[in-house]
């Protein structure tokens, strides 16, 4: 896999929203989403409710564990019942058939990634869907090793990379 | 660098997308603040509604739609407003018949 950088993706007052993306690309993985699904008319009205909804939180009401759904976690290689709680929890914000994933780092501070469309009833048979969770999964696992070996900093509403610049993961 | 398109697709959104996603959200977090005054998880509320936990969870999350029915029900059961319509004749503590449900 190649290295990825991971930068913010929107500054809000109670919320800092960060994204990934890929070093040679030049759009965000969630950027990538959102221009995808921004030019699709049939989904566009759950895109725009989806955008309100991070918006929301981000503006008024931070990132409580309530807003997001574990669902998503049947397509995971956890079992379905643990007794703990995985740091690398990979959750998704939904309020209709889209789906953007996300993992939440803080109620200050969560970090999305891609999504899609979800056409069947789990997220595995959804094709396109089922291998952005995948990258998630690879996303988010790597960012945690990096907070656990102190490569990302979390500083309150802030990501930070102790020795200066941004946030580079291979 | 900053999202190129959240921007544009937040200011291009209908009013209604805003208030809807307020509307939930307040209910969400009612929901969940009646639970913790009666000391209830959301598996409780699913048992006695009947229903399977994963059930309640896609109605506090959006994927199946929360009707007034169902919302009608859980106040049956947390024995308080979930919502409440301002200047509405009753409020649900002032309804005697459904003391007591």
């Amino acid at each position: 896999m190649n290295t990825f950088v991971v930068e913010v993706f929107l500054s809000l007052p109670k919320v800092t929203f960060y994204t990934v993306r890929w070093d040679e690309q030049n759009e965000s993985e969630t950027d990538r989403f959102l221009f995808k699904y921004n030019g699709k008319p049939q989904q566009k009205s759950q895109l725009q409710d989806l955008v309100n909804l991070i918006n929301e939180i981000g503006e008024h009401r931070g990132a409580k564990q309530i807003y997001f759904d574990r669902s998503a976690n049947e397509a995971s290689e956890l079992p379905p019942k643990r007794p703990i709680t995985i740091d690398n929890e990979i959750v998704h914000f939904q309020l209709n058939q889209l789906r953007l994933f996300c993992n939440r780092i803080s109620d200050q501070i969560v970090v999305l990634f891609n999504g899609g469309l979800k056409t069947s009833q789990k997220t595995q048979d959804s094709e396109d869907l089922s291998m952005k969770f995948r990258e998630a999964q690879v996303f988010s696992r790597k960012i945690w090793n990096s907070i656990k070996t102190k490569d990302i900093i979390v500083q309150e509403h802030l990501l930070l990379n102790p020795n200066g610049g941004e946030i580079l993961l291979y | 660098m900053a999202s190129k398109y959240f921007q544009q697709i937040l200011e291009e959104s209908p009013a209604e997308s805003k208030i809807f996603v307020k509307k939930y959200l307040d209910i969400v977090d009612r929901i969940h603040e009646l639970l913790e005054k009666k000391g209830l998880k959301q598996k409780d509320l699913a048992q006695r509604l009947g229903k399977q936990e994963s059930e309640i969870s896609k109605w506090l999350n959006g994927e199946h739609n929360l009707t007034l029915r169902t919302i009608a029900k859980m106040e049956a059961i947390l024995e308080d407003d979930i919502i409440s319509i301002p200047n509405s004749v009753d409020s649900f503590l002032e309804e005697p018949i459904l003391k007591g449900r």
